[in-house]
């Protein structure tokens, strides 16, 4: 047997050494007192190899006491079973211990984790608990991590995402290359079967092992480490150095964060602290540049000087409707002299063929009307403030291009209904192709399975509400058609373009409009046909458009949620369907 | 009655120089005889032409008063024009220089359904009579309102039924299509259907009923032929096939029903095909006819004659004694109807749609189950064994009103 080290550490009596057999016990004696101590075996395959045994795991030994109060000469005393013990003599004491002996005593880092626990992560009392525990070679069982992936935005922050196993509650954080901590406990978790099934053994296995964490800044190029504090001193899990940079746009920016997979039910928890931080500031960003771009306007012959209403229509790659609303734009006495017409190209691909369609419509028709060009996609939102910003109506009425009228007279009964100065937005009464409803109010529902609100369009696909029902009030209506008075449009601040690429903005202005104290009507005598399902046509994968919504509703309660709970608002009537079979 | 007198366009979406077919020639014979009657100034006529270099939108003259319009379709769907100046340019021009006060259009495919639109643009108060030929505003299935692939009859549109016929195009696509026709046909101010048949599908399809009425084409005034005269214990069993052979036109039927008798029974009937453009059909159904055709013919009970001339029509009527019509389509008003009747033919016909409204069973025809191959077999059988039956027919035909008689019914709507 050999003692390595006597020392002082961290307010313990230490006494390290090794012995060739395990089953030795061993004593801390000063003079004829024998000390209260606790001993405990570590491997040490070095001494197995000189001695050449067949393993090292129990011959180092640790005994641990408190520090005595007598400045008396210390010494071991080694006992083997039925064998007269063998006293060391007094041993001589060195100053500290090496951090490699230090990882050999469990107990005497027990009490610095405890002290980092007890400090917010990150925080200076944190790193000086921090700096106490030594840096361990090897994570003792039941740690383990990767990093499997960073994406750092133009915007100068960023995400890393991997996983990391680990009892619950050990402090476990990620670092970067300033010695940024950032803890796992901010990070979002979600349970990886894949991980679960590879590390079976381990009694955590099942843990929620993924984690995706947001870095409020990071460089172009940064490092992070996967860091935990263990028993056996603190441990890098995982490194990874290198990110890839997340693209400009804000579509380009949403394909490559819902990549990170996540079950569509644990997204709504994701959105909040991974997704919206990184898009946000880009939507921003992106919205700011476009501000700077200055639109192209084409003009076909000249529309009403003072137009009671501007019609305005985003176009997004599909543009053939253009003539059938022309059709019926241009039977419609009331709107050839009270109306101008407003289309918005918010598809750079459709400009050309756009204009050359404008031109002959405009031969054929006579009807005139105005093109704005934006050049870039702006989104519905985008598009329609762009449409907005070059307007000279009283009133703007939005509309999808795929929205058709069926006969005239629609908007004049609009703009009656928005006649009464307490209401600030009208809609229509919108009907599939083959008749049935596809809108004449909209609600709002909670779906539990994705724990978001969602939009809800009530009555679909029943028969139409009579052309002679009085407007009646609801929570919302469709942005596919509807008439705001320009001085609550301006009031309002326009329609909302902080949403990723579209969804949700309608009922967002919607209730923008009920918040500045206005009600939100729908005009059943306003009757046009819908051809909804044509819209989405151009937007990406379905699990993608399944992302998008779950992170535009996240947002949406966010600023809505006294509008959303409770679910029934008093202030709105639930409106029966008057179902009229004969209309 | 105004005092002013009407100047009429008709316009056609072919020249009868170019194409013998039935909408083309009632168009024409119109234009002709609008020009006799004492209100009318002045006729036009507006063909749609083909010159094989595609659609310049040039219109260029054919005689006098008679122009050809090198217009086309872009998008049958929708029926749009092909070329845009052709119609807000070239055809504005014309109707600008034309100044006519009917514009009496007697089709829009081939053209597209805009240059409606640009006669009410330049004066509003030019009337547009529209005389339907077919079903197409209706029927993307080439206007026979047959089920695609199985030419199962059908009975009404919808999008969801329509888009079960052309699964690539959407219910949107068909709601669009409607919707599209209905607000071109909104433009015309009276609508005309050679049968009540047709007339009655379209005021189901949505036009006004007040706003359509029945006009029959007319015919060239005449005298009927004489009955063929028989040789000694001879029938009235000589039946002809006149028009174009295609697969809604059934005479595919004629053969089969043929084929089903005995060779005795086949003995005694004489069928000839006066048949055109079987050559533009697919190769199956060519095929198809020419397999039933060989074997008929080699026994004699066929003959196989071929395409003709108009002049040629009372020719060859005079030589059989009845005329058939066994297509598988609803029909409008066959124009080989009202010829045969004017040349004193009785005539045997499908029971469904313009041919039972327009040949009465056993007053002045016949009529056999539609589709139905081993009925046509039999009902030939029958009607060649006996003399009788003819001369009652023959002598229960009503003469058909006469061109003159046309134009006329039509100024009476304006």
């Amino acid at each position: 047997m050999f003692v390595d080290a006597v020392a002082r550490a961290d307010g313990k009596l230490v006494v390290l050494g090794w012995s060739s057999s395990a089953i030795v016990n061993i004593d801390l004696l000063q003079g004829t007192t024998k000390l209260p101590a606790k001993l405990s075996r570590h491997a040490r395959g070095d001494v197995a190899e000189a001695l050449k045994l067949t393993s090292g795991d129990t011959l180092g030994f640790c005994v641990l006491a408190d520090i005595p109060v007598s400045k008396a000469a210390l010494e071991v005393s080694v006992g083997l079973p039925n064998a007269k013990p063998y006293q060391s003599g007094a041993l001589g004491e060195v100053t500290g211990l090496t951090n490699l002996q230090r990882t050999l005593i469990p107990e005497l880092l027990e009490s610095k984790i405890a002290d980092l626990k007890a400090h917010e992560v990150g925080s200076v009392e944190w790193r000086e608990a921090l700096a106490k525990l030594p840096e361990a070679q090897k994570a003792p069982a039941g740690f383990h991590g990767f990093v499997e992936g960073i994406f750092v935005s133009p915007e100068g922050n960023g995400v890393v995402f991997g996983w990391a196993l680990h009892p619950e509650g050990a402090p476990v954080w990620l670092e970067d290359e300033l010695l940024n901590i950032y803890p796992i406990e901010v990070s979002f978790r979600r349970e990886r079967r894949d991980i679960a099934e590879a590390f079976k053994s381990i009694l955590w296995s099942d843990m929620e092992a993924a984690f995706i964490t947001h870095l409020p800044t990071s460089s172009k190029n940064p490092t992070i480490k996967l860091r935990a504090a263990t028993s056996s001193g603190v441990v890098t899990l995982s490194e990874r150095s290198g990110a890839e940079m997340l693209p400009s746009d804000p579509r380009g920016v949403a394909e490559k964060l819902f990549a990170i997979e996540t079950e569509d039910r644990n997204f709504q928890r994701r959105a909040n602290i991974i997704d919206w931080p990184i898009l946000q500031p880009v939507i921003k960003r992106y919205r700011e540049e476009l501000a700077t771009i200055v639109p192209r306007v084409a003009k076909f012959g000249a529309p009403p000087e003072t137009p009671a209403v501007s019609v305005i229509i985003p176009l997004y790659k599909r543009f053939d409707f253009m003539e059938h609303q022309m059709l019926e734009f241009c039977r419609d006495p009331f709107l050839r002299s009270n109306a101008e017409v407003i289309y918005v190209i918010d598809d750079p691909e459709i400009r050309t063929a756009v204009l050359n369609e404008a031109d002959h419509l405009f031969r054929l028709y006579g009807l005139p009307f105005k093109v704005i060009s934006g050049l870039r996609n702006r989104g519905f939102s985008g598009a329609n403030n762009l449409g907005a910003d070059h307007a000279n109506g009283a009133h703007l009425l939005f509309m999808n291009s795929d929205v058709i009228p069926i006969s005239p007279g629609w908007l004049e009964k609009m703009l009656e209904a928005v006649e009464d100065d307490n209401v600030g937005a009208v809609g229509a009464q919108l009907l599939f192709p083959d008749g049935g409803i596809q809108h004449i109010r909209m609600d709002f529902e909670y779906l539990d399975y994705f724990n978001i609100w969602s939009n809800n369009h009530p009555g679909s696909g029943m028969p139409p509400l009579a052309a002679t029902a009085p407007p009646f009030e609801v929570p919302a209506v469709t942005g596919a058609c509807i008439l705001i008075p320009r001085p609550v449009f301006d009031q309002i601040e326009a329609w909302d373009t902080g949403y990723l690429l579209g969804d949700f903005e309608d009922s967002h202005i919607c209730f923008a409009i009920r918040a500045a104290g206005y009600r939100v009507m729908c005009q059943p005598a306003s009757t046009l046909t819908h051809l909804e399902r044509q819209s989405f046509t151009g937007i990406g994968g379905d699990a993608f458009r399944m992302r998008m919504t779950i992170c535009n509703a996240v947002r949406h309660y966010n600023i809505w949620k006294e509008f959303l709970e409770p679910h029934s608002d008093p202030d709105v009537a639930d409106t029966d369907l008057q179902q009229d079979t004969d209309a | 009655m105004n005092s002013a007198k009407h100047r009429i366009l008709v316009t056609s979406h072919g020249h009868p120089d170019f194409h013998l077919g039935g909408g083309e020639l009632a168009a024409y014979n119109l234009f002709k005889a609008y020009a006799d009657h004492p209100d009318v100034e002045e006729t036009f006529f507006l063909a749609r032409h083909d010159r094989g270099r595609g659609p310049t939108g040039n219109i260029f003259p054919r005689r006098k008063n008679e122009y050809m319009w090198e217009q086309g379709v872009s998008e049958w769907l929708r029926m749009k024009m092909a070329t845009p100046i052709g119609t807000t340019r070239h055809f504005a021009e014309l109707i600008r220089e034309l100044r006519p006060t009917i514009v009496h259009v007697h089709h829009y495919v081939h053209m597209g359904l805009e240059y409606l639109h640009v006669i009410k643009q330049i004066d509003p108060s030019i009337k547009i009579i529209m005389t339907l030929h077919e079903y197409i505003a209706i029927c993307f299935n080439q206007g026979q309102m047959v089920k695609r692939g199985t030419n199962r009859l059908c009975f009404r549109e919808s999008p969801d039924d329509c888009s079960r016929c052309f699964p690539e195009h959407s219910i949107e696509d068909f709601w669009l299509r409607k919707h599209r026709y209905q607000s071109f046909f909104g433009l015309v101010d009276q609508f005309v259907t050679p049968s009540e048949f047709l007339r009655q599908r379209y005021i189901d399809w949505g036009i006004a009923p007040d706003q359509i009425v029945m006009i029959e084409n007319g015919q060239a005034s005449g005298e009927m032929l004489p009955p063929r005269p028989l040789a000694e214990g001879e029938t009235r069993n000589r039946f002809a096939f006149f028009g174009q052979i295609n697969p809604f036109k059934g005479v595919s039927l004629l053969l089969q029903g043929l084929a089903s008798l005995k060779k005795s029974e086949r003995r005694k009937i004489v069928l000839e095909i006066h048949g055109a453009n079987l050559e533009h059909q697919t190769p199956d159904f060519r095929d198809m006819i020419m397999e039933l055709r060989g074997p008929l013919e080699k026994e004699g009970c066929l003959q196989w004659i071929g395409p003709y001339e108009p002049f040629q029509m009372a020719g060859r009527m005079a030589a059989v004694d009845w005329v058939v019509i066994p297509s598988i389509w609803w029909e409008n008003s066959p124009m080989v109807i009202q010829e045969a009747f004017t040349l004193g033919r009785p005539l045997v016909g499908s029971d469904i749609g313009g041919m039972a409204e327009k040949i009465t069973d056993g007053v002045d025809g016949v009529h056999v189950p539609v589709g139905n191959a081993k009925a046509w077999g039999d009902t030939l059988l029958r009607l060649s064994s006996c003399t009788e039956d003819w001369d009652r027919l023959r002598a229960g035909i009503t003469k058909p009103i006469s061109y003159a008689d046309c134009a006329r019914a039509h100024l009476e709507l304006v």
